[in-house]
């Protein structure tokens, strides 16, 4: 089984704002998805990204130059990833479709995870 | 509206009340309201990690330290802006120290203080259930039929009746004060249980998490009170009836009557368990309404049959109860087991005292009942206009179903 990455990417001030209500219901979704997946043994885990600004690093002139990541300037933030099993990209990508994400968000990329030989 | 994740829910509600507790143990019960923003804080946050991660084996776990961490940022903020302030300081200072589970004490603690005597029994029971069982002002509303933003102010109000009142540490609540409490916290998990028991059209799981939590409760106050009758014999009630549960509901949804169940699927584990509870409230001195309560249900969980039903024993103890407790449920009950031995007079009277009272205008049950002893004495056109009645009062499907399926039978 080949493993796939999906990004989660969001609006900056997707969450923003919002009632605890309407929030733990988007939670909800996600979170039934992410249980459902793992029971069937597709789900391999994953990472949510802390909401605030993180660090560009960028290397010029031979230094290294650290600015605050430019939110407000970006249409959207990865939001977090995760990480499914799947027979191939199209299989990846239907399992990627029913992803709530895209109920609540409008993009979600899809990357093969590279796997070593062992 | 996206269809809500109730694993997740129920998941939240068992933790929640804990989670509470714990923190309420470990800050006292004057910071109430820290703890219950602490709280909400780590839950939003667990989940929001829980939505990528996964929900972990061990939540509330989990959650204890995620809570007690903020909860020193806030103490560490509060003492930084107080100097002069005592050691809050100190305390927020500690270590978190939560392994494992709070104890069954802490669990209880929460429902000790909501059940505050200043406060009305419904806000007992609604403050019980936020604070003693986890739910959310929305669980409450669904439960009790009410809109979530009245729930919401009723628990405002309450909460700040109780603060008003001092700070009231049940850490230092003193063993009388304790014991003064003790018959309104068992009322207040028998509320409790008793909405959740009352067959409606709502929330499946929710319904069942809740009596589920009234049965836990009860039994550990049953157990750190091993010689207080009513709430052994609390408990005894509650056993008995969650025995039957599952068979409450047809496969069509609609309502089964006691007369109309599959035994079989009664729960002999609740039952025998009830058994030894009503063993030891009857070695107490004292006879409440739950001993008469639990030796009705008693009667019936051990008729193997309906037939079998020793209504002669059900009569006695319904004539006791009447006498002690004549609420509009007791009266309505008490008039179908004296239809039950052919003492249609006596019920008629029971039914009639009944529909005296203010509530009976608003109760399907009274009209249930005169329907059903109009039934007996052969007076069909009566029999329907109380069916009928009774089915314009009560909004439930299980009910309704139940009404039309005694009108097509021509009672």
């Amino acid at each position: 089984m080949r493993h796939f990455a999906l990004l989660l990417n969001h609006a900056p001030d997707r969450y923003t704002g919002l009632s605890h209500d309407s929030m733990m219901d988007i939670i909800k979704d996600y979170v039934a998805w992410v249980e459902d997946l793992s029971a069937k043994g597709i789900y391999q885990g994953g990472h949510k990204l802390i909401d605030t600004p993180g660090q560009t690093l960028t290397c010029a002139d031979g230094g290294i130059t650290v600015t605050d990541a430019p939110f407000a300037e970006v249409s959207e933030i990865l939001g977090g990833l995760m990480i499914i099993a799947a027979e191939d990209m199209d299989a990846a990508t239907a399992i990627a479709k029913t992803c709530p994400h895209l109920v609540h968000n409008s993009t979600l990329e899809i990357r093969e995870v590279d796997q070593q030989v062992e | 509206m996206p269809a809500r994740d109730t694993s997740l829910d129920t998941i939240l509600r068992r933790v929640r009340a804990s989670l509470l507790a714990a923190m309420v143990a470990r800050l006292g019960a004057d910071k109430l309201p820290l703890a219950e923003d602490v709280c909400q804080d780590a839950l939003e946050k667990a989940v929001a990690s829980w939505s990528y991660a996964g929900i972990p084996d061990k939540p509330l776990a989990w959650l204890k330290i995620a809570a007690w961490r903020r909860a020193v940022d806030v103490l560490r903020r509060e003492a930084f802006l107080a100097p002069m302030a005592d050691d809050q300081g100190e305390q927020g200072a500690d270590p978190p120290a939560f392994d494992g589970d709070g104890g069954q004490d802490e669990d209880l603690r929460l429902l000790y203080l909501a059940c505050h005597p200043g406060l009305s029994l419904r806000d007992q029971m609604m403050l019980g259930l936020q604070l003693g069982a986890g739910f959310t002002a929305k669980d409450i509303a669904d439960l009790m039929f009410m809109k979530a933003s009245a729930v919401g102010q009723r628990l405002a109000r309450a909460k700040r009746k109780l603060r008003a009142g001092g700070p009231d540490d049940l850490l230092t609540l003193s063993p009388d004060e304790q014991k003064n409490r003790r018959l309104t916290v068992l009322n207040c998990v028998y509320l409790m249980f008793t909405a959740a028991y009352a067959p409606r059209r709502q929330n499946a799981l929710l319904v069942r998490d809740t009596a589920g939590e009234a049965l836990r409760l009860v039994r550990i106050l049953t157990a750190q009170n091993p010689h207080c009758a009513e709430a052994a014999a609390a408990a005894a009630l509650l056993c008995f009836q969650a025995s039957r549960f599952d068979a409450r509901t047809g496969a069509d949804g609609r309502l089964l009557l006691l007369k109309d169940q599959n035994r079989a699927v009664w729960d002999q584990g609740l039952i025998a368990e009830g058994a030894a509870h009503l063993g030891r409230a009857k070695a107490g001195t004292a006879l409440s309404r739950y001993h008469l309560e639990a030796g009705i249900a008693a009667v019936h969980a051990f008729a193997p049959r309906w037939e079998d039903t020793d209504w002669q024993a059900i009569n006695t103890l319904y004539g006791r109860l009447v006498a002690l407790y004549p609420s509009l449920a007791v009266l309505v009950n008490a008039a179908i087991a004296k239809a039950e031995i052919g003492d249609i007079g006596a019920a008629q009277q029971l039914v009639d005292r009944a529909e005296a009272c203010p509530e009976a205008a608003h109760h399907g049950g009274t009209a249930l009942a005169q329907a059903h002893i109009a039934s007996l004495q052969g007076r069909i056109e009566d029999a329907r206009r109380y069916l009928i009645a009774a089915r314009s009062l009560d909004q439930r499907t299980a009910v309704r179903a139940h009404i039309d399926a005694l009108l097509e039978s021509g009672a």
